[in-house]
Parts: C-alpha cells; sequence; structure tokens
C-alpha cells in the first residue's frame, strides 16, 4: 500500500514538471487551453494552485489539489478533469476486463492445447499463430477486422458502444453492448493472448515435468485428472502474475484500439485530449491510468495469495 | 573461433531464427537500397490516384487517395521504423545499463533508491506515456525516439542489475579490488562485458515493440509529418478503409513481417547465448 | 524373514512369485540414437519379500521401477520382455487397467520429498484423491482413512496435519505422507526408490524402521532400490546388484555382505563407509571403484565391468560373462567370481 502510493505522489510530481515543461505558461495549462480561456477563471486557479508563489509552494499546493482529486479544469465544456474521466471509466473498464478476460481465457485453452499435443500439428499451428499475433499492430488487427466483419460481411457494428438512437433496455440493451463489445476485444486481446498462450505452453510443459506429476500418475489418476487437478492449478500461478505485469500495456493498448472503433472510453477521451492540446486532462489520465495499474496489481496479489498456499507465509 | 562455431550450431538449430534473420537481413537490404528501388520522394503524387495492387504496371501495391504509390511509402517507411526502432533501444540501453550497473555495482542505498524508481516508471502505462511526451513536446523523429526510450528502459535496468548483483561476488572482479583497480575501470573493463548477454537477447525485442510504439504513434496522427512511416500510410488508408483496405494491408503486413523477424532473432539469440538452456 | 531358497531356480518354491520380470530392456530415444538403458534384466519377488535393487546412479535401477508402473514416456523409452504381476503381463495391459493397477496393488515411493507433493494441495486432499480413485468410499469415510493412515505411519497431530499444506512440513513428514498415500490401498507390492537418500541420516533410520514396519503389518512385499549398501544390510531379504543394465549378482543378502561374488559387488562394499566388515570381521578401508560406468551407447566390449576390473583376463574383453549359479547361493555374472583376492 505504501508503495503504491509513493508511486502515484511521484509520478503527481512528475506530471507537475511537465505541465511546466509544457509550451505556455503552467495557468494556461491547468485551464485546459493555452491563452483562450476567460480571464477570471485563470485569476482562480492561479490562486487555488498558488501559480503566483515560489515554486516549492507551487509543489505543494498541486500535490495538494491532487489529494482532494482536484486535477484541474478542462477545456471541453469547461469541466472539471476528474468529473470527464469518472464519466468514460466505466468503458475502459468494461473493455479491459472483456480484454483479459478474452486474452488469459483463450491464451489458457491454445496454450494447454499446445502442451498436450507438443511438436506436434496442433502446437505447430497454435505457436505461429501466437507468434503472427505477437507481431501485429493492435490498430491494424482492428481496421482489418473492421474491413472483414463490417465492411464486408455486415455482422458486427464497427464503432460506438450502443446502436445511436436506438432506446433498449435490460437484457436487449446488453446484448447491444455485447455486439459491439466483440470487435474491440479481439483487437485488443489478440497480442495478450499470443503472451498468454505461449506463457501457458511453457508453464503446462514445466509442470509436467515435475516429481508431483509423475507421482499422481503412480497412484493411477487419468491423464485427464493429472492434468486439470496437478498440471492446469499450478501452471496458472505465472499467468496470474502476468495479468498484473501487463495491465499497463493493455491501457497502454485501449488508447488505440478505442480511437479505432470510437469506443467513449478513457483512451479515446486521452487521443481527443492530444487534439485538443488539452495537456491537464492527459496528464491526469496518465496519472489516473498509473493508479488503475496499482490497484489491479493490489487485486493480482490477493488473488495469487489465494491460489498460492505457500505465500501467506512469506515462503515462496 | 571454436566458440563461434558452437554459437551458429545452437543459433542454426532454430530453423525459425534463422528466417527470421534472413528476413530481417531482407528489410535492411530494402531500407538501404531505397532510393534505388523506388527513386524520388514517397509524398509525391506518382500516379492515378487509388489504383488497387497490380492494376496498373509500375505499382505493384497501388496507389492511395492521392496518387502517391504505396511500393514507395513501404520501401521508404522501413528506413523509418528501423531508424526508430534501433535509435529508440540504443537510448534506452544506454539509460538501462547506466541505472542498473550503478544500482547493481554499489549496491545498498544507491540500489534501494534507483530500483524505487524504475518501480515507478515501469507503473506508468509506457504507451500513454510515450503519447504524453510526444502530445506535449511536439512530434518529431529525435523527440518520438526520445519519449520511446524514457518509457521503456526499466526492464534493462533489472536485468543488468542483477548481473551485476551476481558478477561483483565473483573471484575475478574481487581480485581486480584487491590489485587497486578504479571502480569505473572494473565497471566497464570487468562486470559490463560479462553481463551483456541477456542485454543482447532483450534489444532485439526491444527494437520490435519500438517499432510497434512508433507505428501506434503514427496512426494517432503523432508521428513526425515530415517523414512517411507505415504508421502514417496506414493512418491515411484509414478514412477510404471501405472502398480501399489494401492501402491499409499493405503497410500493416510489412510491420509484421518486420516484428515478427526482430522476435525470431530474439529467441535465437535466447537460445545461443542463455547458458541455462546451453546444452539441451 | 530371510528366505533361504535359492532365488534363481523356479522350480525351488512352488508358489509363483507376486513378480516376475523376464528379459526386461528398456531403450531411450536420444537426439543421438538409442541408448539401451537396462538390458535383458530378470527378476523375481514374491508375497512379501524384501529385495534389493543396487548400483551406482545409472545402472538402470530407478529405470526398471518406472517400468515395472509403465511411468516412463513412450515417446522417449521403449520397455522390451515381459513384466508378469499375479500372472498378467504389464506391459499389455490397456492404460485404463494399468492405471487401476498403479496406486492399488502396486504404488512406489519417490526419492524427493520436497518435489513430490503438489504444493497447492492439502495433505487430507493428497491422501483422499489416492483413496478414492481405488475405492468407491465417501469423501468423510477417505478423510477419516487418511487420518488413519497418518497415524499409521506415526505422524504427530494426524487431524490438524491433514488440513496443511505440504510446505509446512519437514522433508521426514513429507516423506512419511507419501508412504501413507503409498499404502493406502494396502498393495501388494511397493517400490521405494532410494526413499530415505534425501533425508537426514537420523531420519533415514526411522523412515527404514517405519517401512519394516509396515510391511510387517500388512505383508507388503517391498523392491528397495538403493545405491546405498548399509540402507540394505538390515533390510532386505535378497540383493541384486546391477551394473550398466544388466544384472550381475542375485544373492541372499546376509551372503552378499559376508561372501560376495562378484568384483563389483565388492568394490562396492569396500566404498561403503561406517559399520561394514568382512569376513574375517575387519574394518575395510574406504575405497572407491576406479574408472567411471561406460556410456550405455558405446559399452566396452565382453562384460561391461571389466575395464574397471582388477581381476580381468583376456576373456573378459572378448566375452559377456552369463548369470550363472555362484558358490554357494545366489547367482552371478562373472568368469573369475569369488572371494576378493
Amino acid at each position: 500500500m505504501w508503495q503504491g502510493a509513493i508511486t502515484i505522489v511521484a509520478i503527481a510530481i512528475f506530471n507537475f514538471c511537465l505541465i511546466h515543461m509544457a509550451p505556455g505558461s503552467p495557468v494556461d495549462v491547468l485551464a485546459g487551453e493555452s491563452g483562450t480561456a476567460d480571464p477570471a477563471m485563470m485569476e482562480e486557479l492561479t490562486r487555488r494552485f498558488n501559480l503566483d508563489q515560489p515554486f516549492h509552494v507551487q509543489l505543494f499546493s498541486y500535490l495538494w489539489n491532487m489529494a482532494q482529486l482536484n486535477l484541474g479544469q478542462s477545456y471541453r465544456d469547461n469541466q472539471p478533469v476528474v468529473t470527464l474521466i469518472l464519466a468514460r471509466l466505466p468503458a475502459t473498464l468494461l473493455l479491459m476486463a472483456s480484454a483479459i478476460g478474452a486474452a488469459f481465457l483463450f491464451g489458457l485453452l491454445l496454450g494447454v492445447v499446445s502442451a498436450r499435443f507438443v511438436g506436434r500439428a496442433a502446437d505447430e499451428g497454435i505457436s505461429f499463430f501466437a507468434l503472427v499475433s505477437y507481431a501485429t499492430p493492435t490498430f491494424w488487427s482492428g481496421l482489418m477486422l473492421i474491413t472483414l466483419f463490417s465492411v464486408k460481411l455486415g455482422w458486427l457494428p464497427s464503432s460506438g458502444m450502443m446502436t445511436i438512437g436506438s432506446d433498449k433496455t435490460g437484457l436487449a440493451f446488453m446484448l447491444d453492448v455485447g455486439r459491439h463489445l466483440i470487435l474491440p476485444t479481439l483487437s485488443l486481446s489478440l497480442f495478450y493472448m499470443a503472451i498468454y498462450t505461449r506463457l501457458m505452453r511453457a508453464s503446462m510443459l514445466e509442470v509436467y515435468g515435475l516429481d508431483y506429476v509423475r507421482s499422481a500418475r503412480a497412484r493411477g489418476l487419468s491423464e485427464a485428472r493429472v492434468a486439470f487437478r496437478h498440471v492446469l492449478r499450478n501452471a496458472l500461478l505465472p499467468m496470474v502474475t502476468m495479468v498484473g505485469v501487463q495491465v499497463g500495456s493493455i491501457l497502454g493498448g485501449s488508447v488505440v484500439v478505442e480511437t479505432v472503433y470510437g469506443w467513449p472510453g478513457l483512451g479515446r477521451l486521452a487521443f481527443e485530449s492530444v487534439g485538443r492540446r488539452d495537456y491537464n486532462l492527459l496528464l491526469a489520465i496518465l496519472l489516473f491510468s498509473s493508479v488503475m495499474v496499482i490497484v489491479t496489481n493490489l487485486v493480482v496479489d490477493i488473488i495469487y495469495t489465494l491460489l498460492d498456499p505457500r505465500i501467506e507465509h512469506g515462503k515462496k | 573461433m571454436g566458440g563461434l562455431i558452437g554459437f551458429w550450431r545452437l543459433y542454426r538449430r532454430r530453423r525459425m531464427a534463422v528466417a527470421g534473420a534472413s528476413a530481417l537481413l531482407g528489410v535492411f537490404l530494402v531500407a538501404l537500397l531505397a532510393a534505388v528501388i523506388s527513386p524520388g520522394d514517397p509524398w509525391d503524387m506518382a500516379g492515378r490516384p487509388l489504383l488497387w495492387p497490380g492494376q496498373e504496371v509500375g505499382f505493384p501495391f497501388g496507389t492511395d487517395v492521392l496518387g502517391r504509390d504505396i511500393l514507395a511509402g513501404v520501401v521508404h517507411g522501413s528506413r523509418v521504423s528501423l531508424a526508430i526502432g534501433f535509435a529508440a533501444t540504443m537510448a534506452a540501453l544506454l539509460l538501462g545499463v547506466t541505472i542498473g550497473a550503478i544500482a547493481g555495482y554499489f549496491g545498498g542505498y544507491v540500489d534501494d533508491v534507483l530500483m524505487r524508481f524504475t518501480e515507478i516508471v515501469q507503473t506508468i502505462p509506457s504507451f500513454l506515456l510515450i503519447l504524453v511526451l510526444v502530445a506535449i513536446f511536439s512530434p518529431s523523429a529525435v523527440n518520438i525516439v526520445i519519449a520511446i526510450s524514457v518509457s521503456t528502459w526499466p526492464p534493462v535496468a533489472r536485468l543488468v542489475r542483477a548481473e551485476f548483483l551476481s558478477l561483483r561476488e565473483r573471484e575475478f572482479v574481487q581480485a581486480c579490488i584487491v590489485l587497486g583497480m578504479s571502480r569505473p575501470r572494473i565497471i566497464l573493463t570487468q562486470v559490463l562485458p560479462n553481463s551483456l548477454a541477456p542485454v543482447v537477447v532483450i534489444s532485439s525485442v526491444m527494437v520490435a515493440s519500438a517499432i510497434l510504439n512508433e507505428a501506434s504513434l503514427a496512426f494517432l496522427g503523432l508521428g513526425d509529418p515530415n517523414i512517411m512511416s507505415w504508421g502514417t500510410m496506414i493512418s491515411i488508408g484509414r478514412n477510404s478503409l471501405r472502398t480501399a483496405w489494401y492501402m491499409v494491408a499493405i503497410p500493416g503486413i510489412a510491420i509484421i513481417i518486420t516484428v515478427m523477424a526482430l522476435n525470431l532473432v530474439g529467441e535465437g539469440l535466447n537460445d545461443a547465448l542463455n547458458p541455462r538452456l546451453r546444452g539441451r | 524373514m530371510a528366505q533361504a531358497t535359492d532365488p534363481g531356480a523356479d522350480g525351488a518354491n512352488p508358489a509363483p512369485p507376486l513378480l516376475r520380470l523376464r528379459g526386461v530392456s528398456v531403450t531411450f530415444k536420444t537426439s543421438k540414437g538409442l541408448s539401451p538403458v537396462v538390458r535383458g534384466l530378470d527378476l523375481d519377488i514374491r508375497a512379501g519379500e524384501t529385495v534389493a535393487l543396487v548400483g551406482e546412479s545409472g545402472c538402470g535401477k530407478s529405470v526398471t521401477a518406472l517400468s515395472i508402473l509403465r511411468l516412463l514416456p513412450p515417446a522417449h523409452a521403449s520397455i522390451g520382455g515381459s513384466i508378469l504381476f499375479e500372472g498378467r503381463d504389464l506391459l499389455s495391459l490397456p492404460l485404463k487397467d494399468m492405471q487401476d493397477v498403479r496406486g492399488d496393488s502396486i504404488s512406489m515411493v519417490f526419492q524427493e520429498p520436497m518435489t513430490s507433493l503438489n504444493p497447492v494441495m492439502t495433505i487430507g486432499e493428497h491422501l483422499v484423491e489416492t483413496i478414492r480413485q481405488h475405492r468407491r468410499v465417501s469423501r468423510a469415510e477417505a478423510l477419516r482413512q487418511g487420518i488413519e493412515l497418518l497415524k499409521a505411519v506415526r505422524m504427530p497431530d494426524p487431524e490438524r496435519r491433514m488440513a496443511e499444506y505440504p510446505h509446512r512440513l519437514s522433508g521426514g513428514q513429507r516423506q512419511r505422507v507419501m508412504i501413507a498415500r503409498a499404502i493406502a490401498c494396502r498393495p501388494k507390492l511397493l517400490l521405494a526408490d532410494e526413499p530415505t537418500t534425501a533425508l537426514d541420516v537420523t531420519v533415514q533410520a526411522q523412515i527404514l524402521a517405519l517401512l519394516r514396519q509396515l510391511q510387517q503389518d500388512f505383508g507388503i512385499a517391498i523392491l528397495l532400490i538403493t545405491h546405498d549398501l548399509r540402507v540394505v544390510a538390515d533390510f532386505a531379504d535378497r540383493v541384486v546388484v546391477m551394473y550398466a543394465g544388466r544384472k550381475v549378482e542375485d544373492t541372499v543378502a546376509g551372503r552378499l555382505f559376508g561372501a560376495p561374488q562378484h568384483p563389483y559387488t565388492q568394490g562396492l562394499l569396500a566404498a561403503t563407509p561406517r559399520g561394514m566388515r568382512d569376513a574375517a570381521g575387519g574394518r575395510r578401508r574406504l575405497r572407491e571403484i576406479a574408472g567411471t560406468v561406460p556410456d550405455p551407447m558405446a559399452p566396452p566390449p565382453g562384460c561391461p565391468f571389466q575395464p574397471r576390473c582388477s581381476r580381468a583376463i583376456e576373456q573378459c574383453g572378448r566375452e559377456l560373462p552369463l548369470l550363472g549359479p555362484a558358490d554357494g547361493d545366489g547367482l552371478v555374472a562373472c568368469f573369475r567370481p569369488g572371494a576378493a583376492p
């Protein structure tokens, strides 16, 4: 917990430095638009962030404002940055959860199949698929999927999170969102699926060679039972760790995917703020994303402790 | 010489690694001979707009909305991808090796501070950090290289630190200390050369990911506006996706081949240089 | 316990042996070619008998045990000959039937207590899993039997141990769990592959005492695989010495220590520290056997031990000595058997 807090403060200080290094005065940056914000608001910001005071006072007041979740204004509709971020958060969380889930599940399945048929055609095929997926830019697979499934086949929507103008509710609404979710999930998860496939394959092969697997066979357990009860559970442990390692990278990838699919999440907000030169919003998203990484890693640690009885006793 | 032969035998065992090395060599040749293969500026209008690949002789990959030759774009784009990929990796290696070496050699308080700093940088989603830096400091090739290297050095630092931590306890380093050699000299002449194998392995994968990062930036419109990169081409083609998807497909395949080749070379190097796997 | 019957002569004892290996050969497929690890091994184990399989590492003794349960990966090892257990050839059983034999009528204890238990399963789960694999009993009943098993292997505080994970146990305790798991279904034959090698000396003695106790209580036959003759001395009824994949001596335990016939056996005894006395009762000096075990893919001509043998004659480098009756009881494969010169 303490490490997480220190990290967040460090990133906030880094953001503060960037605000000072960015073109235009800090108050312009904090106002969200270089030079054209109204004077009353700029005065208000100068006062609240002590921008007419010495550097260290400014830094302290910036951090104090951060701690109160006061991240400044955005040019867009003149709204507080926090409001904008929180409005976009659910869409990003949905996409991330769906992409991580898909990558984990399919990576696990392909890795298990690959390990089970190691050296044979299925293994070679899966390995090649993982190799290509690992080299494919997310935005490119996104555009190609749109070409195939939206333009050519017309099966799935190419943009947005729900059908515009429809007033669906309940199950129909969820199905609608689900249909919009398929392609973004696929594009974002492909790269990570490749990582999980290779990790799971290696992990399964390693565990298959361990003594307790041989001793499970020696007690007459069927191959299926050996695979599920003894190999799979242990082989999953590195996979769980990997989710924690990859979450920051997935957040970065969501910028590109949300832009391709017009998905109304944090990543698209980041892209929009780049276009508007709304640096304050951009930096707030950076900070917020780092917080999400820290929180996810905490959750992953807890899950790991539940899966591996050796951890709670501090003996790994 | 015997060592070299042994190295080559291990390396060759992975046919895929050889395939990757050959593909990479091909991309290098294309980049080197870009001016010969497609003379002239890839930004110039060369023919009728929106020609499909194979539709007209002289434009095997077709043309884009403004009649620019896509083959010329792909050929010249290879220069951009390789140059930015290698430059960003070199810069990241310089940063990572320096920080890792200092942390690992001195240990103690210095190590604690540097490693905490490394962890903090690693917590920030790297592509977002690249995006923020490039957006704030304007998208030029140099800034892109700096932004990518600033965001991707931590794994290098951790690797080098771990190597240094184990190497500095070894007899030959201890012997140098006893002989009164200066610290910088020991680090540069004794420890560093012995810790570079894992750095070599990771560097090829880092070039691949730098190329992907540059392409993503260019796709988002944050590439250097003066150079034709594969990401830029895809970004241009995206507007005509419905009618002319080949404009997106072709540069994307170029990216995939290059990145795949680099990853395969990385795996080959790993097998050849990783002592843990030797003799398997 | 010691049986005076000639182990090699089939007609001597009317009861057929529990386990009978005939001409068993195991060949590993390596990247450099085929590597014969066990060559034409004959071995009999009678019900309730303890047979020690002795030799240096790499002589094929562990591989023999793994082949009996068919635990070698078929892609990398092929087994020839026949392995008859209660009259059935295990090598030709369908996999499903083989799985019914494993852990039920034949079970195995491995060398590595630290790594032979699944780290994410409790001790209780390990025991219940084995019991319910072979017996149609309820979970509650299996748990009850599990506690009984832990008591049988003298595990302190068995009820609490059931809920604990392997990392909380010491090496000796883990080996007790492994033994409990191995006897869970009252096997007729227990294969013990170096069961004490990884343990402290004092714990070794406890585990051996436990094995002997269980054998007497339940009448289990044991095939004890070891490189350590000290373990064999007061534990086994019969000793089979293997060298380079072949049986070189097969005799009653007492005679082996009193009058070893094969020069390799004599070398092993001489290399055994502490407590071993020769026929005259004097202490032997500790001596390593010179030379190394031959490469299975390029064995020397004639007797495989000949390059290391101080007694070798010209014939030894030309012909392979076959197993024949030794002076007194037992079998030996040597042209010049007998007491050390």
